[in-house]
């Protein structure tokens, strides 16, 4: 290390110091409602290298109903950190991406990790989820969830894609066995022959 | 490292130190005012809006179901009255347009998918093909969508 070095290191910190002014605003905004703003202020944060802003984007994402980009801010699901509060916004990212078996695996992550208002949340949502996962999921879900991961690989959105086929390969695994006669698995399910 | 390097860098890390203890003070306040306002607006995905919610899924459902109700009742309609005007034909009593509009209900066939053929045409139709084309599967794309 150098002065030059010790130099920069400050001048980092000092520009983490703007960021966080930003990350002040964005939860001002957030707070109140003003979801667009706080998202603005959170990636201009995350531009600055603060920690956790794309998080805080992500968040922001959700209660915009931006699902997908959503899951895109809060990143790979294997290499995040274990923040009850976070996960919980990215299980409502899931959730709302219609990627029911993420969303579960996401809020029992929550567990005993949170207050009282988190585990609550996280409870009535699991419960609700279960009771989509109790049906069996149809071919025509499937493929849904298939194409979609194709689409989004070919968009080059790699965190999106791999989210889709896992949720695919996941409720894949909760289909019943293909019924002799029937090598497509066209045959109906109890549920129907509707997603 | 040179003397004068030597001095540069002591100099600059006493500089820095007592700024980088200020900053983690700010940054961990920032922190958790980001913390509290995300934990203040949590609530359950029932807020959110259209195309995406549970509920919205239910109500496009419900919604179907009353519009296929209401092409199975005109079509059922549609075929009574394509028997009754074949009738009225043959014996030689099909009457004026206001006879025939009575017959109808006086409404306006076109509008409710019908033509005064007797054909009943699918209103639907075109809706199914802008959900399709909007990358959804039928009947609403989620596997466990109502």
């Amino acid at each position: 290390m150098n002065a030059l070095a010790a130099f920069a290191c400050a001048l980092t910190l000092s520009t983490n110091g703007a960021g966080e002014e930003h990350l002040v605003s964005g939860a001002a905004h957030f707070r109140e409602g003003r979801y667009a703003e706080a998202l603005v202020e959170f990636r201009v944060a995350e531009k600055l290298g603060v920690r956790q802003a794309s998080a805080y984007s992500g968040a922001s994402l959700v209660k915009l109903e931006r699902f997908e980009e959503a899951i895109e801010a809060f990143g790979s699901k294997d290499g995040a950190a274990r923040d009850a509060l976070i996960d919980y916004y990215r299980a409502l990212a899931c959730y709302g991406a219609r990627l029911y078996v993420c969303a579960d695996e996401t809020l029992v992550r929550i567990g005993e990790r949170s207050g009282p208002k988190l585990a609550g949340l996280a409870a009535t949502i699991r419960a609700d989820v279960a009771a989509k996962l109790a049906m069996e999921p149809t071919p025509v879900a499937l493929q849904w969830y298939a194409t979609r991961c194709a689409q989004r690989r070919s968009e080059g959105r790699a965190i999106l894609a791999q989210a889709y086929c896992a949720e695919a390969s996941a409720l894949a695994k909760r289909s019943p066995p293909k019924a002799e006669g029937d090598p497509a698995g066209t045959s109906k399910t109890a549920s129907g022959d509707r997603p | 490292m040179s003397t004068m390097g030597k001095a540069g860098l002591i100099i600059a890390l006493l500089a820095a130190a007592p700024a980088a203890a200020d900053d983690a003070h700010a940054e961990a306040v920032a922190h958790e005012a980001v913390r509290e306002a995300l934990l203040e607006r949590a609530t359950l995905p029932t807020e959110h809006g259209p195309d995406q919610g549970t509920a919205q899924l239910a109500h496009e459902h419900a919604a179907r179901a009353r519009q296929e109700e209401a092409e199975r009742a005109a079509h059922s309609r549609a075929a009574s009255h394509g028997v009754r005007h074949s009738s009225e034909a043959h014996a030689g009593h099909d009457g004026d347009a206001s006879a025939r509009g009575a017959t109808h209900g006086g409404s306006t066939m076109s509008g409710s998918g019908m033509e005064l053929d007797g054909d009943c045409h699918d209103p639907a139709e075109n809706e199914r093909t802008r959900e399709m084309h909007d990358g959804m599967p039928p009947d609403h794309g989620g596997p466990h969508g109502p």
